[in-house]
Parts: structure tokens; sequence; C-alpha cells
């Protein structure tokens, strides 16, 4: 026994290195992957997601489908919950907030029996955008969603500009939402604006056909617009 | 909790030693220590001049242990093999070897069967041959014929004697008198840990305050003339015609009958 | 060294392959990976997604399975039955036993495995004609998963011959590995400094399985670098390492 136990000494020592750096490369993993948001969530949530493990994805793709069911079956609160739990299990897939937003804002308020109500939902809808992208804020998409609700919804074009803009800043997002900016300029009565916008556009894609045709008209018509103004001043 | 203590053994080679014990006494712990299977709390231990977790010393020893399953799922052949790859041993070298261990045992017909088939005889036989792979100096037996029938027996016995004559160490442990009485040259006891009593058994067993004379009288005359002289000058006599064990009675038995057929 | 630790990791294999339950848990994953096909008649636009959830979701949920039955068996087993006595009495190393058992081992898990991803990316070919690179990432890490639950499975039964005190323990350390991120968000909140301590020694000996999770990477879309991949990998190995030096240490002096 005297003479093994010396042995035992290397190899603890090696096991703590090892231990360092395991560390150290644990570091290295989440400064490329990251955490996984904070999650403020109640104990009994907290117990489903112990329960799951790594399974998490799945979990989320069984409640979409019993959301879907509910959908289907016009029963719009209890899905509204089931998007609530899909989004703490997967809060990085986006589709699900896109999603879930917009029943919020464009689907429940049919629902509303009073303006109050369907205010309530719209900016359920709104709040629901911003925490989506506060999980995702490196996608274009939520963006999109959220300056759609303040331009067609509340025609807010201001913010909704904001909004656009800050999608564009990713180099995959849909080219409409360029031209939205545009609408946006011309809907809030920036005539001026809206032509330069349009202008710039029109450099972006010559060889396109039908981009062209759609930017010309509606340079036709924010010209027209221009000059009415103009003729009142 | 039996506590070996001071046991020394040395063999010359071509030996069964048996050692005897009650249960509990420590036989296989011994066994196991010498192994390196189980640590002395204090103390030393050598097996052939090194310590027993030394990897030359196990190369050469052999061990069967008491109740050997190996793998139900394989068959003689692969079991040897296995064991043969764990002593480094080439495989042209291998194969000869598989060959003549089979051999020896009287295990080759069966070389393709599953040992999950075998009985606890022939677990044992494969067992000898496995413990036999690195052709050792030094066997070391736990209880080797417990649970087997006679006939099962006298086959591990044959062996046994066979490998003696090889010029081979061996070490026996048993509680079955019978069989270490007939297998082993000398013996020693094992009790609560102390080897108590050591020795040929040759001399051991004799009743040195007694004699036994066996006579073939030529005929009745003489018979009498013998039995009178002895009852004038002995203290106590016993006459009676020798008797054989009935081991000895039922081993002649089954050895006249294999040699018929 | 290397024909005796792969002659016991062989008959270590064979020994496995003939384990009934194994076979359960093979099957059932094939049955859900198949089964995710017919998910998707229901919600269309997810169809990908559902698909490569529930694929990715059972291979690593019944390989984990696999590996802690399999690799938590294998030293008790080899002692129940006394075989152990028959191995290390001839001229093996302790360390020489334990790693031929853990090579068999983890080659019983990567046979299942390979099973499984085959079916699974027989699938995904099937529905998109495309397997995307990203994919075959996320089950290389799956595998390296696998590799350190069976080493942690495999330290767990030198210290316990109870299989199932280990099947229960290593299971548990597979969910709460899943978890322990959200340790360092509580480190972080705290503001003693010897339980943030506490929290980071805990964080950093639990196995951190969140790492290898690249699912839901894989189906966010996003491409994954492959020093990532290495990275992770190293982590695996490191750690199966130093599983494995745990277990040469328990196993070192262990009596039989």
């Amino acid at each position: 026994m005297l003479l093994r136990i010396p042995a035992k000494i290397p190899l603890s020592i090696t096991i703590i290195v090892l231990f360092f750096i395991l560390f150290f490369l644990q570091n290295q993993i989440l400064s490329y992957r990251g955490l996984p948001p904070k999650l403020v969530i109640k104990p009994g949530e907290f117990a489903i997601l112990v329960a799951l493990g790594g399974l998490r994805g799945v979990a989320a793709d069984l409640l979409y489908l019993k959301a879907d069911e509910f959908w289907q079956q016009g029963k719009w609160k209890e899905m509204l919950s089931l998007y609530r739990a899909i989004t703490i299990l997967q809060p990085r897939y986006v589709d699900y907030w896109s999603l879930a937003g917009f029943h919020l804002a464009w689907s429940l308020p049919f629902t509303a029996k009073t303006a109050e109500e369907k205010q309530k939902y719209i900016q359920q809808g709104i709040d629901f955008f911003k925490e989506g992208i506060s999980y995702n804020p490196d996608v274009y998409k939520l963006y999109f969603d959220l300056a759609f609700i303040y331009d067609h919804k509340f025609s807010q074009y201001d913010e909704a500009i904001k909004w656009y803009k800050k999608a564009a800043e990713f180099p995959d997002h849909i080219p409409y939402i360029d031209r939205a900016v545009a609408h946006c300029l011309r809907k809030k009565g920036d005539f001026k604006g809206a032509y330069e916008e349009w202008q710039r556009l029109k450099k972006l894609y010559p060889e396109d056909k039908d981009y062209q045709e759609i930017v010309a008209l509606n340079l036709k018509i924010v010209e027209e617009e221009l000059k009415k103004s103009g003729k009142r001043q | 909790m039996s506590c070996l203590q001071g046991i020394n053994l040395e063999f010359s080679g071509g030996e069964i030693f048996g050692l005897l014990g009650p249960n509990g006494s420590g036989k296989t712990t011994f066994l196991k220590i010498l192994l390196g299977l189980l640590s002395p709390t204090r103390g030393e231990v050598f097996v052939l001049g090194k310590p027993p977790y030394d990897t030359l010393t196990k190369s050469r020893i052999g061990f069967l242990p008491e109740i050997p399953q190996y793998y139900p799922f394989l068959n003689p052949v692969e079991v040897l093999d296995f064991y043969a790859r764990l002593f480094n041993i080439p495989k042209k070298i291998r194969r000869v070897k598989l060959r003549e261990l089979l051999d020896l045992v009287g295990l080759y017909d069966y070389r393709k069967r599953r040992l999950g088939a075998f009985s606890k005889g022939m677990l044992q036989r494969i067992g000898l041959a496995v413990s036999l792979i690195n052709d050792p100096e030094l066997l070391l037996l736990d209880e080797p014929t417990v649970g087997l029938d006679p006939v099962g027996s006298l086959q591990i016995r044959d062996l046994l004697l066979k490998l003696k004559a090889k010029g081979k160490s061996i070490l026996l442990c048993s509680h079955l008198l019978s069989e270490v009485e007939y297998a082993c040259d000398r013996i020693g006891i094992l009790y609560k840990g102390r080897l108590i009593k050591e020795g040929r058994l040759s001399e051991i067993l004799k009743k040195q305050d007694e004699l036994q004379i066996n006579i073939k009288p030529a005929d009745e005359k003489d018979r009498e003339r013998i039995l009178e002289f002895f009852k004038e000058n002995t203290e106590q006599i016993k006459i009676d015609h020798p008797r054989q064990s009935l081991e000895e009675f039922f081993y002649k038995i089954i050895r006249e009958s294999e040699n018929v057929s | 060294m290397f024909l005796k630790v792969w002659a016991l990791a062989n008959n270590t294999f064979k020994e496995g392959i003939r384990r009934r339950i194994l076979y359960v848990f093979l099957i059932a994953s094939v049955a859900i990976i198949l089964s995710s096909h017919f998910f998707n008649f229901l919600a269309p636009s997810e169809e990908l997604k559902i698909t490569l959830d529930m694929g990715l979701a059972s291979i690593l949920f019944f390989g984990a399975l696999i590996a802690i039955f399999s690799c938590g068996e294998l030293i008790p087993r080899e002692i129940e039955r006394q075989t152990i006595a028959t191995i290390l009495s001839k001229p093996v190393k302790r360390s020489e036993f334990l790693l031929g058992k853990f090579l068999g081992g983890v080659l019983l898990v990567f046979l299942n495995f390979l099973l499984m991803s085959v079916v699974f990316l027989f699938l995904v070919y099937f529905k998109e004609k495309f397997i995307s690179l990203n994919l075959i990432k996320a089950l290389i890490l799956t595998f390296w998963e696998l590799v350190v639950l069976s080493s942690i499975a495999i330290c767990l039964s030198t210290l316990s011959s109870t299989p199932a005190f280990n099947v229960t323990v290593t299971f548990s350390i597979y969910v709460v590995g899943h978890l322990t991120d959200y340790l360092i968000h509580i480190a972080r909140q705290t503001e003693n400094l010897f339980v943030s301590l506490f929290i980071l020694i805990i964080y950093t000996i639990l196995p951190n399985f969140n790492n290898f999770n690249l699912r839901d990477k894989v189906v966010e879309g996003f491409f994954i670098p492959n020093l990532e991949v290495v990275k992770v990998s190293l982590y695996g190995l490191v750690y199966a390492v130093i599983m494995l030096g745990l277990s040469h240490f328990f196993f070192k002096d262990k009596e039989f």
C-alpha cells in the first residue's frame, strides 16, 4: 500500500490541471455560442425545462402542433399561452416569435369587443416582438414585423421607418423593406424625402426590369404629390 | 476477519502443495493477495521474488479461480484466444498453443461449442487451460474440484499430475480432504490465518507410534504362526484385511471400464 | 499494450451487442425518427424543423440511454461474474483494463449511433435531397456528448457496483448537464464572492452538455464554424480523459 499512494498524487494533479484546461475551453466555447437567455420564468415552467434537458426543440414542436390545432378551432387565447411556452423553450427560433406576435397584433384584435381591448392586444403584439428582438437581435425578421405594425396599424411612420431601417441593416433582408421606407416617407407627407429615397432605390438594381417598373411607378406618384404640394405652397 | 500472518512457502519444481483449511481460514484471501487482487493492510508480499502487482510476476503465474464463469457466449477457442492476447502472444503461436491446450484438457472436440452449454467439469477444464496459456512456473488453484462429480475430479487430478510431471509447481487450495490426499505431495494447514502445520504428506500422515505391516501369507499355517508371534510381542494389535478407500475402488472400476471401451 | 487493450475492447463489444435492452432503445429511436415523417402533414410549414428536431433529439436521448446502460454495466458485470479475477491475474495493468472496457463501450455506442444517424440522414435526404454539413457537425458533437456520458457512466461504475444506482445517477447528471448554463446566471447575480466561486467550481466540474447542442443552431439555419466544432470536440475529449483518470483513481486499488 505504501508504495502505491505516491502514484495517486501525480494522477490527482493531472486531473486538476485538466479541469483548468476544461474551464478555459468552456470559456472559449461560451464566447461563441453565448449563454442561453436569462429566463424570467416561474418555477413551474422551469420544472418543465428541467425535465426536457436537451429535448427542448421537440417539446416546442409538439406544443406548436397543439397551438395550430387551437388556431383551427378558434381557441386563440389558449393558442397564445402555448406560444408563450414555445418561445420560452426555443427563444432563438425566430418564426415562433413572428407568428405569435402576428396573431396578437392582427388576429386577436378582431375578437376584441371594445376599442380598449383591441389596443391592448396590439400593444401586447408590439411588446412580444420587442421581447423576441431582445433574444434575436441579429435577424432582420422581427424588426420588420414590428415596423409593419407601426406602419399599417398605427400609422406611426417615424417609428416604422426607424424599425424598417434597423431591419435593412442585415444583408439578407427582403428587398421590400427598402421600398417600405420610401412608402412611409410618402405617407408621412415627406414627399421630398420620399422622392430622394426612390431615386436612391432606382440605382440599386438596374438590371431587374420588374423592380425598375415599380420604382418608376412610385417615382411618378411621388413627383405628382410633390408638384401638388409645391402648387399649394 | 481472518488476518494472514507470516506465511512463507517454498517450492521446488514438479510438486503439488495442498493448502487446507476450514472455510474462512483465509485460503482464497491468500491466493488473491498473491495475485495482487487484494492488498495487504500491513506488511509485504513477494511472489517469485517480486511484488504481486508486477506484471512480470503475473506472466509466470497461472490462476484458476473458484468457480470460473467465463464468457458464456464464447467458445473455447475464442476464450483461450482472448486470454492469450492478454499475454501479447503473437497470432501464429496462439493458434498452436490453443490446439495444445485443448488437447491437454481433452476439450478439443468441443472447441466450437459455446461455454454457456458446458458442464461444470468442462468449465473447470477450460479454466485450467486458461491458467496454462502462459506456460506458468507456478499454478494457483482455488478449489479446483469443488462441485465436480467423482469422474470430473479424477480428470482434473490426472491433469494436475501430468503438469507436475512437466515440472510445474502447483499450489492447490481446498477443503476437500480426500482430493488433497490423493493429489498432493506436501500440504499446509491454514487456520485463522496462520499456517499451523506444514510438511510432506507421506510423513505427516504416518502414525509414528504404530507400524503397519502388509503381508501375503503363503499358507494357513504360516498365517497362524505369524499372528501368534505378533499377539505375544505387541501391546496393541489389530488384524484385518487392508482396506482400500472407496475412492481407490471407484477409480479402479472406472479406469477398468475405460480401458475396456 | 495495444493488443491487450484491443482484445479487451473487442471482448467487451462482443458481450455488449448481445444485450437485448440496447436493441429496444435502438428500435424505439428509429421508430421515432421515422415517425417524424408523419407529424409533417400536421404542420407543413414546419416540416423540416420537426424532422430535424425529432431526429437529432431521438439520437441524443436514446444514444444517451444506450451509453448509460451499456457502459455503466461493463465493470460491475465482470466483477459479478468473477471474470475480473481471471483478467487481472494476467499481466494486464488496471489502466489497460479500464481503457479496454471503455473503448469497447464506446464502440458499442458508436455502432448504435451510426445506425440511428444513417436512418436519420436517409430520411432527411429523402425529404430535402440535400444534407447540410451543419447537420453532420451537429451529429459529430452529439456523438462526443455520448462519449462523455459513457465516460461518466464508467467512472461511476468504478465507485459503485449497483447497476441501478449507476444508471440513475448518470441519467441525473445527463439532465443536470443540460442546465448548467443557468448556473452562470445565478453566479452573476449573487454579490457574494465565495458563492460565485463555489458555483463556478461546480459549473466546471459538471459536464456542460449544452456545449454539444448544435441542434438548435442547425434548425435556426446558422452556419457552424469548424473551429467551434473542434473546440467542443476538444472539450468532450478532455472531459472524457478526466473521467477516465478519475476512474483509474478509484479503480487502482480496488479489491476483489
